[in-house]
């Protein structure tokens, strides 16, 4: 038999837990070590990236990024309603819609969703959660990104604990100093105000969208690994350029493929004001750029010209292209002996 | 008129000085030779009607040589020719020899035509701001859309 004294007891405490749960705010979760760290980190950007296509709020956003020795930092302001975002008069996303906007008019660079979403980040990184500072004045939990089995921290993400936006992007150096970023300076969820400017999607009046390429003959080479946890989740083909799409799970790396010789004016690689630098990779020197987008790197291989741009840092993109073709370009001499053998060869 | 085994000639020694001239009349005629040896040149001559007689036949024949029409070799390049079947004189051209150098040339010629009519791989300067753009809407499809398209807004994208 139970005591009656003992039972309200029980119940008391009980009901005094449950309204403490309650009253009490919830503090951040501390960072958590191993699988159930990942598993909450990952459940975190996941909803950042649904937050971004859903919630309407109105910001500016700061891009920072180093090229070599000088740092450039840009603004740009960006508004969502409606599932259309928008990042100034430049750009807009609209579910599966890529638009940037042109002199001739919005010119569409992708539309259509993939199958294929990539590999989960936990193969490649560590992931941590722990109580980050305020963004844009707002509380944030911080996800830390180390690579698996390295101590050095390579990336922090700071997530909205209230709309559950990811407000601030950064990748580290050796030091731990950010060397390229994304973050909000001003943010607000004024719903009205954000709809009525966002508008719809815009009007496209060019398509440069990339169909799929899911055959692809030599000279192409697909690879299905590159680099380090590069999966290829995709492979496209548009304007006579082929398009690898890799992803590590934070990143994405693409490799585009064009069949030539690369000119010789490097000036016009670029088409606005970078020179680029000399880089060697595997022996071969390449030229290598580093944008707001993330770093970039072009050379020649065989009559093809292979350009290969990531958002990932540039160990990652040095190591994926390592995995890729990079001889000598052919002389002249060797161009004719190699088109003369190809029409004797009938296979 | 020259006899048929053509002027007697006396033991010669080549080298100018007291020795007939022979090759040295060539030199002399092209005006090759320095000066101290074109003056004991020219003293041989005064003295030898052989020299002389033989400087006038070579002079002679390099005029004839000069006015000559040039016509086109008739001889084919590769196949039967004049020299089938017929003794070879020391020091002629071999026809296997000239059958091979008239191959060698064919092929280069062959190989020079298909370096210039054939299409070269036309040269490509990539764009890199476009190939960016590609880039970041693909990535901000499976990625987060705010970081990943934030950066091709901006309007600057590469340093200097």
């Amino acid at each position: 038999m139970t005591d009656p004294a003992v039972h309200r007891l029980a119940v008391g405490c009980l009901a005094a837990c449950a309204a403490a749960a309650v009253l009490v705010p919830a503090r951040p979760a501390p960072a958590l070590p191993g699988p159930e760290a990942n598993t909450t980190a990952v459940e975190i950007l996941d909803r950042a990236r649904e937050a971004a296509e859903t919630q309407a709020f109105e910001g500016v956003v700061a891009v920072m990024w180093r090229d070599g020795r000088q740092q450039h930092s840009e603004q740009v302001p960006v508004r969502s309603a409606a599932g259309v975002l928008r990042f100034g008069d430049e750009v807009v996303g609209a579910g599966a819609h890529r638009m940037v906007h042109s002199t001739e008019g919005w010119l569409s660079l992708w539309g259509h969703d993939v199958a294929t979403l990539g590999p989960s980040p936990t193969a490649k990184y560590r992931l941590a959660v722990e109580p980050g500072p305020d963004v844009a004045g707002r509380a944030t939990d911080m996800v830390a990104v180390q690579l698996v089995g390295a101590d050095r921290l390579r990336e922090r993400l700071y997530v909205d604990r209230q709309s559950g936006l990811l407000l601030r992007r950064e990748l580290l150096d050796s030091r731990g100093d950010a060397y390229r970023s994304v973050a909000f300076l001003a943010i607000s969820n004024g719903t009205g105000v954000v709809a009525a400017a966002a508008g719809g999607a815009p009007r496209v009046t060019r398509s440069e969208e990339p169909a799929p390429a899911r055959h692809l003959k030599a000279p192409y080479k697909i690879k299905s690994r590159i680099g380090t946890g590069y999966r290829l989740v995709g492979a496209y083909r548009a304007n006579g350029v082929v398009q690898q799409f890799f992803s590590d799970g934070l990143h994405g790396l693409s490799v585009f493929e064009q069949r030539g010789h690369l000119g010789a004016a490097e000036t016009t690689l670029v088409g606005e004001s970078g020179r680029g630098r000399e880089v060697e990779i595997s022996d071969h020197t390449m030229r290598a750029y580093s944008a707001s987008v993330g770093e970039a790197v072009v050379w020649e291989s065989d009559g093809m010209v292979y350009t290969a741009v990531t958002d990932a840092p540039w160990t990652d993109l040095a190591g994926a292209v390592r995995d890729l073709p990079h001889a000598d370009p052919p002389g002249r001499l060797r161009r004719v002996a190699q088109t003369v053998v190809s029409l004797f060869r009938w296979r | 008129m020259i006899p048929s085994g053509g002027y007697p000639r006396t033991p010669r020694h080549t080298g100018p000085g007291g020795q007939h001239l022979d090759d040295t009349l060539s030199a002399y005629l092209d005006d090759e030779l320095a000066p101290a040896a074109r003056h004991e040149a020219e003293a041989h001559l005064a003295g030898c009607v052989d020299c002389r007689a033989e400087l006038d036949e070579v002079a002679a024949a390099r005029r004839a040589i000069r006015i000559l029409p040039v016509h086109a070799t008739a001889r084919p390049l590769v196949g039967i020719g004049p020299f089938v079947g017929h003794p070879r004189a020391p020091g002629a051209v071999r026809p296997a020899t000239s059958r091979r150098r008239a191959v060698w040339a064919l092929a280069a010629a062959v190989a020079a035509a298909i370096a210039v009519v054939l299409p070269r791989d036309p040269q490509v300067a990539p764009s890199l701001p476009s190939l960016a753009d590609s880039h970041a809407a693909r990535a901000s499809i499976t990625g987060d859309p705010l970081t990943q398209l934030a950066p091709i807004a901006v309007p600057v994208r590469f340093g200097p």
